[in-house]
């Protein structure tokens, strides 16, 4: 299959309607696309239903067929933070000619502890749930383990969020867009589940994306899709400073698209918390295992560096509003391979990646996108 | 405790019971794996307030046993890498244990009960499980106790070697009819199985005893055991502010009695305290795996899923634990029990064993009422 289109709205806290925000971010697919509605055969939407707001839906689908005007089928796929990506893997694979893949989500509505509780839905309830562990502890765990096991600092993890929040800076869809954040900022920034600080964890914001596939020739094809499932509690696995997941999702990409991870030139990750975008680098092949921080370290992973890494600004900075976040990753490096993305366009620009996790580490899809004719 | 269910052929681990393995089918036998020391091998402070985790900072420890299965664990005190992590026993007469069941009934409630010393049964013992099932009402709902937790204690008994026919189950139904009630809340249907009695308390002989100027006809069953458990479901109270292991017991006195406590709930709160006065001591498995908040005690309380089991030889003492891990105001009934000297009601005199009573703390709807709500 092949990108016809990509869209979607400004990650930010604004207070729109979800409906209204799909409609941005579908219109701007079609736009892009340069076809209409009439023309979509199936769509795909992810979104989670949470209580964080009044507008929970549990059937989207049915709002979409009127926000659209369509009946033809709609399929929802939640795969909470990994919805995105699952929903894009799913469309991928219906055999429809076009289909739009939607993500769209109102998070950014209620207290802090409301929406860390709701958040928190997602984990393992009987054994980690009640013993506390909301998301960035359960993270901060694995961070403390990397730490333990393979020398890995807080300075380490800094630089990721600084990374990401210089790229952020540069990209008008993104929440920190314009908003300069410094080293010093991010060290000195409060702790909230040691060794984590606030900066070292990404910020929940509305927002949505869309993508549409066609089985029709474009400039950017679907080279490879993969998507694994781990176990719901993270203490019930194998390792404790691995995404086995990640592994076995690259792997089915990179056999589907016939390259190596040297191969990529840009990619997207998920860095929800700062440790998974380390772990993510070593899950992907980019380095060996416990080697992730050299690459932080030596630039490597810089928007200049040899294999830019979130040059949108990651979860981090761009913001991380659930299910959309896989289709915003998309968005990026579908605008990196077309040459489209100005300030903050890398040099090389052939193949892409974005891995989109759901869970801690849970529900992993890795994508693969390819320049045609580049 | 760590425990892991295990197919004994293929060594596949679950971390809740399942009957058959799914890849051994019937060749594979499921065991439990229960490791005998828990090391810290990790550990993070937390300093953001969720809804049930509402004190903050608190530690969630990683806990890793012989086995190398791990459990997050959380903790108010602080630990470092390689300290072992147990629960330490009590003797104390006030103790009270709190354990979170993790899916495993019968283990949370055998640890709940020898952290305070265990029950003194033999294969001797007549003994009388009081739960509570005072209405019509499928135990979901958490007006009644849960049967699972009877279940697990009648396991425990039999396991401590009590014969099952010495063992009754016992109650008077205050809304509804005695056979109906067992039916829909389980427990009849758990009494048949486990080969144990059901005793519908109204119809048994009355005695009278007096006390602080009140008279009590109390069922005769209840002093013609040797061991008492009480097994209340911990509940908000309209009335009472909350509902355990003091009010549970107001159902062994006659049903004239009680209602001419429930028509003065000002003396309800004194007459439940000197009730005590008059019973033979007993023990409590106080049951909060489901537990009720809100407009309890009946139909407009809403469960609470603590999933929790709390056990003590002090009803007074378990009553004011449960208070405080629910964030409520203090009831009378149990600070008067507290000054009449059934029990402490002082929390700096109650030993809490098992998990720390600041770690399970979180902020239950309390018991207010509105235009539309009475009792039923």
């Amino acid at each position: 299959m092949y990108i016809k289109g990509v869209g979607m709205t400004k990650f930010s806290l604004e207070d729109r309607s979800n409906y209204d925000i799909a409609h941005e971010a579908s219109l701007e697919a079609l736009n892009d696309a340069d076809m209409s509605m009439k023309d979509v055969d199936a769509v795909v939407v992810s979104t989670v239903d949470t209580l964080v707001n009044d507008e929970r839906q549990r059937h989207y689908t049915a709002v979409l067929s009127s926000l659209f005007k369509k009946k033809v089928p709609i399929i929802r796929v939640p795969a909470v933070c990994g919805g995105g990506g699952a929903a894009f893997w799913t469309a991928n694979r219906l055999g429809y000619d076009n289909v739009l893949v939607l993500a769209t989500e109102k998070i950014a509505g209620n207290r802090t502890d409301i929406i860390t509780n709701e958040i928190l839905g997602a984990a393992d309830k009987v054994w980690s749930q009640e013993e506390g562990l909301i998301f960035p502890a359960e993270n901060a765990l694995l961070a403390q383990q990397h730490m333990m096991q393979f020398g890995t600092t807080t300075d380490d993890l800094a630089l990721i969020a600084f990374k990401n929040h210089e790229n952020a800076f540069l990209n008008p869809k993104a929440h920190f867009y314009g908003k300069k954040v410094t080293l010093e900022h991010i060290k000195n920034s409060p702790v909230v589940a040691s060794p984590f600080r606030l900066f070292d964890c990404s910020i929940s914001v509305n927002g949505a994306a869309a993508a549409i596939l066609t089985n029709e020739k474009t400039d950017v094809e679907v080279a490879g899709s993969g998507l694994a499932t781990d176990y719901l509690m993270t203490l019930e696995r194998e390792r404790l400073t691995e995404l086995k997941a990640t592994k076995l999702a690259s792997q089915q990409a990179y056999k589907q698209a016939k390259i190596e991870a040297k191969n990529i030139d840009v990619a997207e990750v998920h860095d929800a918390f700062t440790i998974l975008e380390l772990l993510t680098y070593e899950d992907l092949g980019f380095c060996a295992k416990g080697q992730g921080a050299k690459l932080i370290r030596d630039g490597f992973t810089k928007l200049d560096g040899k294999l830019p890494v979130n040059p949108a600004g990651g979860l981090k900075a761009r913001g991380h509003p659930i299910s959309p976040t896989g289709l915003a990753q998309i968005y990026e490096v579908v605008k990196q391979l077309r040459g489209e993305c100005k300030d903050r366009q890398v040099s090389r620009h052939k193949y892409g990646l974005t891995q989109n996790i759901g869970g801690v580490g849970a529900s992993i899809s890795v994508h693969l996108f390819k320049k045609v004719g580049g | 405790m760590i425990i892991r269910w295990i197919c004994k052929k293929c060594n596949k681990k679950w971390v809740y019971p399942i009957e058959e393995c799914v890849y051994c089918r019937d060749e594979g036998k499921i065991e439990k794996e229960i490791g005998k020391e828990t090391k810290v091998i990790g550990f993070t402070k937390i300093s953001i307030q969720s809804p049930n985790h509402p004190i903050v900072p608190y530690n969630t420890l990683i806990l890793e046993d012989e086995h190398g299965n791990k459990v997050p664990k959380k903790t108010m005190k602080d630990y470092k890498i390689g300290d072992v992590y147990r629960f330490e026993k009590s003797d104390d007469e006030s103790a009270v244990s709190i354990i979170k069941i993790k899916y495993d009934f019968y283990e949370a409630l055998k640890q709940a009960v020898e952290l305070i010393g265990g029950a003194e049964v033999d294969s001797n013992s007549k003994v009388l499980i009081k739960p509570n099932i005072m209405v019509e009402a499928y135990s979901y709902l958490a007006m009644t106790t849960n049967p699972k937790v009877v279940k697990a204690l009648i396991e425990y008994l039999i396991g401590r070697g009590v014969k099952k026919e010495n063992i009754a189950i016992a109650e008077q139904v205050q809304y509804g009819e005695f056979e109906k009630a067992i039916k829909k809340t389980g427990i009849g249907e758990l009494a048949k199985d486990s080969g144990v009695k059901l005793v519908d308390l109204s119809k048994t002989e009355f005695v009278e005893k007096e006390s602080g100027g009140f008279k009590f006809s109390i069922s005769k069953e209840v002093f013609d055991n040797d061991v008492i458990i009480n097994v209340p479901v911990m509940k908000t109270h309209l009335l009472l502010g909350i509902s355990g292991a003091l009010e549970n017991m107001t159902r062994v006195i006659s049903a004239e009695d009680y209602k001419i406590i429930e028509k003065e709930p000002a003396k309800a709160m004194e007459a439940i305290a000197h009730l005590h006065k008059v019973l033979p001591n007993y023990f409590t498995v106080g049951d909060a795996s489901i537990g009720m908040q809100g407009n309890g005690p009946l139909k407009y309380g809403e469960p609470a899923f603590l999933n929790m089991i709390l056990a003590s030889k002090d009803p007074v003492a378990l009553d004011k634990v449960f208070q405080e891990i629910g964030l409520l105001k203090k009831s009378e009934h149990v600070e008067t029990a507290g000054k009449l000297g059934i029990g402490s009601s002082d929390l700096r005199e109650i030993v809490v064993v098992g998990d720390e009573l600041d770690a399970c703390r979180r902020e239950l709807k309390p018991a207010i009422g509105s235009k539309l709500i009475k009792l039923r």
